[in-house]
């Protein structure tokens, strides 16, 4: 790395602190410039937490910093930087006295110093933290070419293009449309049939009914768990010490179909904080309340139950600080939150709502291995269920005949213990259908599902210092941090309630961060960049009256997520085309002002989905158990002797990667290698990394050989007029578009000359072209077979193949 | 956005910018094609850079070989010699010794506390001071005493494997930071361009084994590159570094051409360095599909060397042919390789399974030392040897004059280190009379981190990462030191 570079990021850097972009010499924001520097470089010694609290000075509070000291001097004198000692302390060399001190490691650049100074000169003006506050659903500005505009969306984005005199990108190519879409909405890339349908239709609806179309696919309740699930920590085992398998994929499979029937984001909330709390509780709801489950389980032998205890339901405190609320209630688990309004005791205020839950806390002595962690629920099948509806019916019939002594006339015979051989053998029909039903309803197959259940009586909680559950401090009860809204008065402290108070549309965060979790997913990041804290810390949103419009239309809309994101995607901001990144790329190089569209790689998942239904191999069964594709025999091996990958065969090799197995403590390699997080907790933001291990991955990995055997033999068999129709087809099944004439040509030569090699070496040849276990037709040339397959590996492997554009 | 990636934007933009002024990416000869690719590796790889300003001063040690034992071996049969014991067989612990210590789930219950002496031998070794006492367990790894430091007042306060082990790898004790390894690939790089920075080696032992997760080599909140990469024995070390069958090199060499070919046109259309960032990892890949074969294989090393690290040695997979490994890769640069020794979990037989824990380990390690050493490697290589804690005094179960296990003990342990940075042939620190308590300099965890990082040149409080609003590091919050005393 050499020094230029180095600082050409950190001046990019600075820029960040400011929303982006430099700021002129007018009107300092004390939320969009001021704050992210206080809180970075101050807060720690001069903020919220009073036990590092240093001189007394909290910088954090108006009133602190502009009271005078013991010593006479103000920190900051509002309109006069000469006067404030604050001033003097960051741009003395003195190293006594410089501030933030040399052993903080933390400095000051010019820029920050001047606009300090700035700031203080126009009257040091405080604003609470813009995310406390709640949205205010300013009208969109009346910006833009109306040519351009669509909806709100535009006019924000417009108006802040236009202030920097950019503009946006043109729309991107139907081609592009419909493959963005399709890989937004669900995960997966679009068919050619759908390629046709849109890019034929002239209608001027097309693009919202193409829209439409897709976010009616069943596929698309499977995308937006596979966001779902990082945030709900879901994996099928313990994540702690042996692992274990635990049965949870009823839950996963609720959350499909919630997210299919477009359940409403505050009913979706409440049943899975409190399903089994509501009344007269469903199966669904109770299936909902796994979520509280769903913190992993410590069942090694020798570890303490209390200790676990404490920490599940501290999981689900900070779990619900960063899902709903955007923040990082973590850090208030030892001590009061260095940057952010939570004291120590409004954490474990918090934490209280979950602590008395039915469950069992560690594996106590002998370890708690390879069994169901109770509450378990029995779920038995629709099959099941059917048959034990039926079996009900002719048992209440058996039943009203007994009791009101209706028996068959052709029935007679000698009386014994008292009863006539009618009434006995009446008696006998009614055990053996009760035996029925008990036996439907135990049926060693019936799936099991981790569920909620509450205490009759709350236990009692405490502070817990440093966050260590020997060291018990005061005790606390049921409640919310102050700095939200209060908890209401009519509804129960207890996890219902909690979801109650989360969903009512006062609160200032909770719209705000599911919207920008909406517009990462099709933005690939959001309004706000930190996805998980919304905090002091946080980064200032891009576009802030935007974020709010849309918090407030998704509430207004009764927490409709369909219809949100239709808003968003039918705005020509999302429609712009991501091609040309050059454009802007010295003055936004993060296209924060969205002057175009994001090229973004797949997730994890979604990198193989795709390849899976490129090649036409990817199952389209929904739920069920988690299955076991391929994954190197020995990949456990050395980990745990334990664990077993139990190979799944036929479709079920195949599913969508949302299905596979997730071992938290050795996830599935594919998937990590392309960054998927473990699941051991909530993951707010997947990281988007480059690696040769991922090259090796679509390369080689047994998968994706598989598919580009079985996409060669898709092409071969489904287009029968030449080579150039071939590339064609490959290129529109995982492009969507055809390809450009230097691409045909060179795919041409490619493929000529693999052909000759594979018609030299019969025995690679009949390698190559029968990889993997999905069927091949015996007809087909297998020199020519390797020759495509060879093709197949690299379309599969193409930066765009795995990229949304 | 992180940081570390809006750096490589920039870099990217420049060499991609540079590219185009040499005539045009898509249209450059495969020569030019392949130079230029070369250059784009030197710079756009992540492995040849660092952090800027890392190493911070001038460091001995270039390279970490992390010797973990998982399940955590007795001190007490090991190390911390205490005669004095002998003759209290059965005696109960004295509670005063014992005071407020927190026990397992599995001796909580015990009625009493009898103490269970070593049943081995101890020798001792000529070093730096008045000699070392070592287990005659450990012959070879005894008779390197004059290389090795050995921290006898290790301390952690995690009682259970799976945090215990999640932080002595990664400075806490729930999953998600980054291992040790995953901030020296972060901080400092790696001198190989062939080879991934951080390599993870897995071998198993003989006793009662806990799971072993791939968090512990994880890259946390740091960018997913830095993540260690475990090889593996088996036919391909590297997961799917095997090109499929029917497809030989040099056909692989013309599917990647073909990509970086396309690719290339792609990145001409859209001018996004992140393309080129891949074609540079496909290129990378390529090389390790030649270099870890060329690592993997032994053809070239002596017969006398074979011999030193015992006959293990040649069987995949062993701590012994692990050991040679990495040696191997300590010569060609991989910046920080971990083992793991599964099995040392001794909670029922002490006696049993702990002589064949160091059969496994004793031979190999000294070899590695020796070998290193006749290299001229060990002066530039930290080597560490230890687990998560200790055990206890106590007998686990029952006592009988031939039989003993020992539960878990986070009080004290011992550990040691040698090579670079590090001066050998000394002990540091002490336990009292039953190894139960520290009574001089305790060592935490986060110290043995910071003094890791201090012997290959880095402050531990200053290499910090950016993330939830905070700068994260290694050796967390609390302030920790240096151990000034053990370094060369």
């Amino acid at each position: 790395m050499n020094a230029v570079n180095y600082f050409a990021w950190r001046f990019f850097a600075v820029l960040a602190l400011a929303g982006g972009m430099p700021i002129a010499a007018g009107d300092v924001d004390f939320n969009r410039d001021v704050r992210p520097i206080l809180s970075d470089k101050c807060y720690a010694c001069h903020g919220p937490d009073a036990k590092s609290l240093e001189g007394k000075l909290r910088i954090d509070l108006r009133d602190s910093a502009t009271s005078p000291a013991k010593s006479g001097d103000m920190a900051i004198v509002p309109g006069h930087p000469e006067k404030s000692a604050l001033v003097e302390r960051i741009e003395t060399t003195d190293t006594d006295e410089v501030m933030p001190p040399p052993k903080s490691h933390k400095t000051l650049t010019a820029e920050e110093k001047a606009l300090l100074k700035r700031w203080i000169g126009q009257g040091a003006e405080y604003k609470e933290h813009w995310s406390f506050v709640g949205p205010q659903g300013t009208e969109p500005p009346a910006a833009g070419d109306a040519a351009w505009v669509v909806n709100g969306v535009d006019r924000f984005v417009a108006a802040t293009l236009s202030a920097k005199q950019m503009t946006p990108s043109p729309e991107a190519d139907r081609a592009t449309l419909i493959r963005r879409v399709s890989l937004d909405l669900r995960g997966l890339p679009p068919t050619i049939a759908e390629i046709d349908a849109f890019t034929n239709d002239t209608g001027e609806k097309a693009y919202e009914q193409m829209v439409d179309r897709m976010l009616a696919s069943p596929r698309y309740g499977e995308r937006m768990a596979m966001i779902w699930l990082d945030l709900a920590r879901y994996g099928d085992t313990n994540g702690y010490h042996n692992d274990s398998d635990r049965p949870v994929w009823l839950w996963r499979d609720w959350v499909v179909n919630a997210y299919n029937s477009n359940m409403p984001f505050d009913q979706f909330t409440a049943w899975q904080f409190a399903g089994d709390l509501l009344p007269n509780a469903t199966v669904e709801q109770k299936i909902a309340s796994g979520f509280n489950r769903n913190v992993r389980f410590n069942e090694e032998g020798g570890a303490d139950p209390a200790e676990f205890l404490t920490v599940y339901a501290a999981d689900r405190a900070i779990t619900m600080g960063r899902v709903w609320l955007g923040m990082t209630f973590n850090c208030a688990q030892c001590h009061t939150h260095k940057y952010d309004p939570i004291s120590h005791k409004e954490f474990y205020q918090l934490t209280a709502f979950f602590n008395s839950m039915e469950e069992v806390g560690a594996g106590d002595v002998t370890g708690f291995h390879n069994m169901p962690v109770p509450p378990v629920m029995k779920v038995p099948t629709a099959k099941n269920r059917d048959a034990i509806a039926n079996v009900n019916v002719k048992l209440g019939e058996a039943e009203r005949q007994l009791e009101k002594g209706i028996f068959p006339s052709n029935i007679v015979g000698p009386a014994k213990d008292g009863e006539t051989l009618a009434v006995s053998l009446l008696k006998q029909e009614i055990k053996k259908l009760r035996d029925e039903i008990a036996g439907l309803e135990n049926d060693k197959n019936t799936p099991l599902q981790m569920v909620s259940m509450e205490m009759a009586q709350p236990k009692p909680a405490f502070v817990l210092m440093r966050g260590d559950f020997q060291t018990r401090g005061e005790a606390v009860q049921r409640d919310v941090p102050k700095f939200l809204p209060p908890f209401p008065a009519d509804q129960p402290r207890n996890r219902l309630g909690l979801a109650r108070w989360l969903m009512q549309t006062n609160q200032p965060l909770v719209a705000r961060v599911q919207v920008n979790r909406f517009w990462q997913m099709l933005f690939s990041e959001g309004l706000v960049r930190s996805m998980g804290d919304f905090g002091m810390q946080g980064t200032f949103p891009t576009h802030p009256e935007l974020l709010d419009w849309l918090a407030v239309q998704f509430m207004e809309s009764g927490w409709d997520v369909k219809r949100t994101l239709k808003l968003i995607m039918m705005s020509r901001t999302y429609r712009q085309a991501s091609s040309d990144t050059r454009r802007y790329a010295e003055r936004d190089p993060q296209n924060k002002l969205l002057w175009r569209a994001p090229r973004v790689r797949l997730q994890a998942e979604a990198v193989r989905d795709n390849a899976l239904a490129v090649a036409g191999l990817l199952s389209d069964k929904m739920g069920g158990p988690p299955v076991f594709p391929y994954q190197p025999s020995d990949f456990y091996k050395g980990k745990n002797d334990g664990w077993k990958w139990k190979l799944s065969s036929g479709e079920d090799l195949y599913r969508r990667g949302l299905y596979t197995f997730w071992r938290r403590t050795t996830p599935y390699p594919t998937f990590v290698i392309f960054d998927a997080p473990d699941r051991a907790e909530c993951t707010a933001d997947r990281p988007r990394t480059n690696t040769p291990l991922q090259a090796l991955v679509t390369l080689n990995d047994p998968q994706f050989i598989e598919a580009a055997r079985v996409l060669a033999q898709r092409l071969l068999t489904e287009c029968q007029v030449d080579t150039d129709a071939r590339i064609a087809l490959a290129y529109r099944l995982a492009l969507a578009r055809p390809p450009m004439p230097p691409e045909q040509q060179v795919m041409r030569d490619f493929i000529g000359k693999q052909l000759a090699l594979y018609r030299a070496d019969t025995n690679a040849a009949n390698a190559l072209s029968s990889a993997g276990r999905a069927p091949r037709p015996e007809t087909l040339d297998a020199a020519e077979h390797a020759a495509w397959t060879a093709a197949a590996n690299v379309i599969l492997n193409l930066d765009e193949t795995i990229t949304r554009n | 956005m992180q940081p570390l990636h809006d750096h490589w934007f920039n870099i990217n933009r420049r060499q991609m910018l540079k590219g185009t002024a040499a005539g045009g990416l898509g249209f450059l000869g495969s020569t030019a094609l392949s130079q230029l690719l070369a250059s784009e590796n030197a710079a756009a790889s992540k492995q040849g850079a660092g952090l800027p300003g890392f190493p911070s001063f001038a460091s001995k040690a270039k390279r970490v070989i992390y010797l973990y034992m998982e399940g955590a071996p007795s001190q007490l049969d090991t190390f911390d010699y205490k005669p004095g014991l002998q003759e209290m067989f059965d005696k109960e612990l004295p509670a005063s010794v014992r005071g407020s210590q927190r026990l397992t789930g599995m001796t909580a219950n015990q009625t009493r506390f009898p103490i269970a002496p070593s049943i081995f031998g101890f020798s001792k070794y000529a070093n730096q001071q008045d000699g070392l006492w070592v287990s005659d367990l450990l012959k070879h790894t005894g008779s390197m005493a004059g290389e090795i430091c050995v921290v006898k007042s290790m301390m952690t306060e995690q009682i259970n494997h799976g945090p215990g082990v999640t932080f002595m790898q990664t400075g806490h004790q729930l999953p998600g930071r980054p291992s040790i390894g995953a901030w020296l690939s972060y901080g400092l790089g790696s001198t190989n361009a062939d080879l991934p920075s951080f390599v993870v080696m897995i071998s198993q032992g003989r006793g009662q084994m806990q799971a072993l997760f791939s968090h512990l080599w994880g890259a946390g909140f740091l960018p997913g590159e830095h993540q260690g990469v475990q090889f593996r024995a088996a036919a391909d070390p590297v997961l799917f570094l095997n090109d499929p069958k029917g497809m030989r090199r040099d056909d692989r060499r013309k599917v990647l051409d073909m990509i970086a070919d396309l690719n290339r046109r792609e990145a001409e259309n859209n001018g996004d360095s992140e393309v080129l960032a891949r074609i540079a990892q496909y290129e990378m890949a390529y090389r390790m599909q030649a270099s870890v074969p060329e690592l993997t294989d032994f053809k070239n090393e002596t017969e006398a060397t074979l011999e030193m690290y015992g006959p293990a040695v040649r069987k995949p997979g062993t701590y012994a042919y692990n050991c040679l490994m990495a040696r191997r890769m300590a010569e060609r640069g991989v910046r920080f390789i971990q083992l793991y020794h599964r099995g040392w979990d001794h909670h029922g037989s002490v006696v049993k399974d702990l002589p064949m824990q160091c059969q496994d380990v004793d031979q190999a390690q000294a070899a590695l030392l020796k070998d290193l050493r006749q290299r001229g490697l060990l002066d530039e290589t930290l080597v560490v040897w230890g687990g998560e804690f200790g055990r206890t005094v106590y007998c686990q179960g029952k006592l009988t004059a031939s039989q003993y296990g020992r539960d878990h003990h986070p009080r004290c342990f011992s550990a040691w280190l040698a090579g670079g940075g590090i001066k050998g042939g000394i002990s540091y620190g002490q336990t009292d009379d039953f190894s139960y308590n520290i009574v001089e300099k305790p060592v935490s965890a986060h110290d043995l981190h910071a003094t890791m990082l201090h012997c290959l040149g880095i402050d531990h409080t200053r290499l910090t990462y950016k993330t939830q609003g905070l700068d994260m590091r290694l050796t967390g919050v609390e302030p920790s030191k240096v151990l000034k005393e053990i370094l060369a």
